[in-house]
């Protein structure tokens, strides 16, 4: 059994804290995506876990064992790089072997076993080229292939699919699932593309500025976000959020000189100091809505993308209908019946809407 | 362009079937200078020091270009200011430098002289050929260094940091980053380096010619050394263009040598 224990993990380079005090369990055999924007310390965190950087405090585990002081082949892993990192005066199969050689395998054994490996990725017909020699998806699967190899308890990724066309990375995205739930082995992936931690995580942690914000299950956080970071990050295009006030049992924002009802909060006190945040497709046409300056329309065929703005502030709303609007149109919309989020504006911090 | 490339070294293939003298026509007389040459011993003295030389100062050399290079490129800071300390040698002029090391090693009052003294060393060169050869040796590696190193340096520098990263945790000790990583990716930049300092050293002059002279009884004569001898000190123009195709023809032949193990190592294609 092969956890990850993070606890109260700091990483400073001089004065500099890239991480701040990070706790995070990762469970045996997950799929734990780490994201966040770049310099959010993400790849910071992954190198302690390899132990390619030093940890300044705190303690990381891997199964049983504190990995603190442990070099890193001791520790079990397997790291995958952004730019493969493939040594290239080796062959793919040498590639592949490197770890079983050092390892001092048997050359039999070896030669197997990257057989078996290298016809799992596709990469048999190339064994015997060397990396210049391939393109760049086939050398991210040589740099998966290495890593597979090793059979490590955890497999770490750092963006490992950044470099492939977006064509590329979807298949490529698919391929890793696969293989993960093939191997059934531990596996973290730093990204800082949303969609990719949506669509491969079994939970996601998400970082900013060296801290996690939260860490859940890809649909817990998008449906449920602690804070206004969170809810901005995940989903694309990203939620929209408007400054908002509450008075007399109404959401209420300020549209030029008029405020707009958003909805209607009966319960509620009265107070200031409120960011709305709504999600593109959960908009309606309504008289009485928000007023937006339609700039840009985006058909995709299955629905309709309109990028306008409030009073400057850049709104996006995704139609399913397909409703016609024009450059320079004011369109009236308001989010559909709990189809919204409150945050309080100064901490970011989500308020409950009942 | 080409005419004055080939010009000059067509003119000494023709001189070296000739024999002249000052004030004379050449006159043309086959291989005889050729026969003449193979056939002193001096020649031969000068061939086999220039060999031992040569491939002291090449490899040495290379050896050390690769450990300095390797610490300097080690450094967490300072290391632009080690780099222009290492390059220091190369802009030193030649004369100065070896009147330097004479100095250093002047057999009464040298530094080194003195020191190797201390330890039991007799180092007196101006009466012990192979000690002249050891300090032309010498100061032809330090002049040279930083050149061989600078060509290093790049190719060290050169090789991705993630590299050793990943070879770390695929398990190599650092002793396997340099052999199994380092050394092979910098093969095609070191032979580079061998290819250069065989030719510029194959023509080594000013160091034997400021240390000894040759000397003693033209002991440490070098294949340079014996040309302008021929040449100068005995007028012998047809000779000394003789000796210059033969150390063409043998800096070629090195040269030929070793471009093609470069050009297996950068190119070895499945
Ligand atoms: N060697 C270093 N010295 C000083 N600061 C560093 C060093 N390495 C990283 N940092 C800082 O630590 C922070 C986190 O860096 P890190 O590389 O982990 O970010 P990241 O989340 O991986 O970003 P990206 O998505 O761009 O890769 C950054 O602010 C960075 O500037
Ligand atoms: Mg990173």
């Amino acid at each position: 059994m092969v956890e990850v224990g993070i606890s109260n993990v700091i990483k400073k380079y001089g004065a500099v804290d890239a991480i701040k005090g990070i706790s995070a369990s990762i469970k045996d055999g997950e799929f734990v995506v780490l994201v966040g924007p770049s310099g959010c310390g993400k790849s910071t965190l992954l190198r302690m876990i390899a132990g390619l950087e030093e940890i300044s405090g705190g303690t990381i585990s891997i199964g049983s064992k504190v990995v603190n002081d442990m070099p890193p082949k001791q520790r079990n892993i397997a790291m995958v790089f952004q730019n493969y990192a493939l040594y290239p005066h080796m062959t793919v199969a040498q590639n592949m072997g490197f770890a079983l050689r050092l390892a001092r395998a048997n050359k039999a054994e070896m030669d197997k076993r990257v057989r078996e490996v290298a016809e799992i990725l596709g990469l048999t017909e190339y064994l015997d080229r060397f990396p210049r020699a391939l393109s760049g998806g086939q050398r991210q699967r040589v740099a998966m292939g290495r890593a597979i190899v090793r059979d490590p308890a955890v497999f770490l990724f750092d963006e490992p699919l950044s470099n492939l066309d977006a064509k590329l990375r979807t298949e490529m995205r698919t391929e890793i699932k696969a293989l993960h739930l093939r191997l059934k082995a531990t596996m973290i992936y730093v990204t800082h593309d949303q969609i990719e931690a949506m669509t491969m995580a079994d939970r996601i942690i998400v970082m900013h500025d060296g801290l996690v914000e939260q860490i859940g299950t890809p649909l817990e956080l998008y449906d449920e976000p602690v804070n206004k970071f969170v809810a901005g990050f995940l989903g694309s295009p990203p939620m929209n959020f408007l400054p908002a006030r509450i008075s007399g049992g109404k959401l209420l924002t300020d549209a030029g000189s008029d405020s707009v009802c958003i909805a209607e909060m009966p319960d509620q006190e009265d107070r200031d100091g409120l960011d709305v945040g709504i999600r593109p497709d959960k908009f309606e046409i309504a008289d009485d809505g928000i007023p937006m300056r339609v700039n840009v329309v985006e058909p995709t065929g299955a629905e309709i993308q309109v990028v306008g703005d409030v009073d400057g502030r850049n709104m996006v709303v995704v139609f399913r209908d397909r409703l016609v609007f024009n450059h320079g149109d004011i369109a009236r919309v308001r989010p559909v019946q709990n189809g919204f989020y409150l945050f309080d504006a100064k901490t970011g911090d989500r308020l409950p809407v009942a | 362009m080409t005419f004055m490339l080939a010009g000059p070294a067509v003119y000494v293939l023709w001189l070296s079937f000739t024999v002249s003298n000052f004030g004379q026509n050449p006159q043309f007389v086959g291989w005889q200078n050729y026969a003449a040459i193979l056939t002193d011993r001096y020649f031969w003295t000068a061939a086999w020091n220039t060999f031992i030389v040569v491939n002291a100062v090449v490899y040495i050399e290379l050896l050390l270009a690769v450990l300095v290079a390797l610490v300097v490129a080690s450094l967490k800071t300072g290391r632009m200011l080690m780099f222009a300390v290492v390059l220091v040698p190369y802009g030193i002029s030649e004369v100065v430098g070896v009147l330097s090391w004479r100095f250093l090693a002047d057999p009464s009052i040298g530094l080194i002289t003195n020191t190797l003294a201390l330890i039991g060393i007799d180092f007196n060169w101006t009466l012990n050929p192979e000690a002249a050869l050891v300090l032309i040796t010498t100061i032809s590696i330090w002049h040279h260094l930083p050149f061989s190193f600078v060509i290093i340096y790049a190719a060290i520098i050169s090789v991705p940091n993630e590299l050793y990263e990943a070879a770390r945790v695929d398990g190599a000790t650092k002793w396997q980053e340099f052999w199994l990583i380092t050394a092979p990716i910098i093969v095609p930049a070191a032979l580079l380096a061998i290819i250069f300092r065989y030719v510029f050293a194959f023509r080594m002059f000013s160091e034997v010619w400021l240390v000894t002279q040759g000397g003693p009884i033209r002991l440490t004569e070098v294949l340079g050394t014996y040309l302008y001898r021929t040449g100068f000190r005995y007028s012998d123009f047809g000779g000394a263009a003789a000796t210059g195709w033969l150390m063409v023809l043998g800096s070629l032949l090195l040269a030929a040598i070793y471009l093609r193990a470069i050009y297996r190592s950068a190119f070895r294609d499945a």
